[in-house]
């Protein structure tokens, strides 16, 4: 079942598109709106800001890359845009080099080992910089390194380097975390 | 506890997480696009106004003045505020148009954000930079007020922490802005890197 569903009939292209995608990707969207925003109220309407960017873009739709990829590039775009203007948050991103650098059992950290493994992988990746979130969570879709590169407009080379880094870090990050403990 | 993948697997992990189910009609996607375009729009009319308005003003007391400089003062000030008028009425307006975010890549789209950010810490001073000319030429027409007010010690007191706290803004928000210029020009010339990289 996909997050989010039109509940009229398509009319136009730009309906049409936007029903076929929801319905073959409305779940990887939804996926994709935890990688942002953890509070599910937000959350709901993040996934809302997500479908009403992804219908507008269908206006300009070309064929050009696949109905994924530019899927996948009108979400994290759109999201990514949602976490900078939230400057709170903006302020507690970090990059890789600093999440291994952070300490690992702090009082978020023992709250964390509490709740299931897949919100603390969310909770992790929300920590990462835009750019390293777009591709652990493509890659974490499945994706293969060349449609990484058309969503994020990185090098395949460069893709699987960050995706190798960003694997190694979060793995770290979670067994520290105490994930052996649930 | 649900039974989930380790994180040995952590594709199957992260794609057998549960997913909610909400519902929007495709009415309300066209409805909300037609009212993020009319605020748009109204903003941009509204900002207008205000700018006219302020034009209008500063003609008034042109006329009032008899002080050549003062008066060259409120010339400068006028442009200053058309000035700001263009500026303001640019960005505005380009709120309404539909954004073009899906064509580009997220290198793209992130580097585009990330001088948008680094716009607005430069716009505050762009806007207020052309209006300071005019503000100094026309001080000399309040010169003789503010002289008299100073004579009033109840008046400088009261004057006093207002003085001070901008004293304070304008000592910490320049070399607070610069830094937060110079850390998002270091993001994109990192991302300038990562996207060089490419091909």
């Amino acid at each position: 079942m996909s997050g989010i569903e039109s509940t009229v009939a398509p009319a136009s292209r730009q309906d049409t598109l936007y029903h076929e995608a929801t319905v073959q990707f409305g779940r990887e969207l939804t996926r994709l709106a935890s990688a942002y925003e953890f509070d599910p109220e937000k959350r709901r309407d993040l996934l809302q800001e997500l479908h009403f960017a992804l219908w507008r873009s269908f206006a300009a739709y070309d064929n050009r890359c696949s109905l994924r990829t530019w899927t996948h590039r009108v979400a994290h775009n759109t999201a990514a845009a949602y976490v900078l203007r939230q400057r709170r948050i903006r302020a507690t991103l970090v990059s890789l080099e600093e999440m291994d650098e952070l300490p690992s059992r702090d009082g978020n950290q023992a709250a964390l080992e509490q709740r299931n493994a897949s919100e603390r992988l969310a909770r992790l990746i929300q920590r990462l910089k835009p750019l390293d979130r777009q591709v652990i969570v493509s890659w974490l879709e499945g994706m293969d390194a060349v449609s990484i590169g058309e969503i994020t407009g990185l090098s395949p080379a460069n893709v699987a380097m960050k995706v190798h880094r960003i694997k190694a870090v979060l793995t770290r990050r979670f067994h520290s975390g105490g994930f052996h403990a649930e | 506890m649900r039974n989930e993948p380790p994180i040995d697997d952590p594709q199957a992990l992260w794609q057998n997480q549960s997913t909610e189910e909400i519902r929007v009609p495709l009415e309300y996607f066209r409805r909300k696009a037609e009212d993020l375009r009319a605020t748009a729009r109204w903003k941009a009319v509204a900002t207008s106004l205000v700018y006219l308005a302020t034009l209008g003003f500063l003609a008034f007391q042109y006329t009032s003045l008899p002080n050549p400089i003062p008066s060259a003062g409120l010339v400068l000030l006028a442009a200053g505020c058309l000035y700001g008028a263009w500026r303001a009425y640019r960005q505005v307006w380009s709120m309404s148009e539909a954004p073009d975010l899906p064509a580009a890549t997220g290198v793209a789209a992130y580097k585009r954000e990330l001088r948008r950010s680094q716009e607005h810490a430069r716009n505050a001073w762009k806007m207020s930079a052309p209006l300071i000319p005019g503000i100094v030429f026309t001080l000399p027409a309040f010169a003789p007020v503010l002289r008299k007010a100073l004579q009033n010690p109840k008046v400088l007191l009261n004057a006093l922490p207002f003085c001070v706290l901008l004293a304070v803004w304008l000592v910490l928000i320049l070399p607070v802005q610069r830094h937060k210029v110079r850390k998002l020009e270091r993001e994109i010339a990192m991302l300038d890197q990562s996207a060089g990289d490419r091909g």
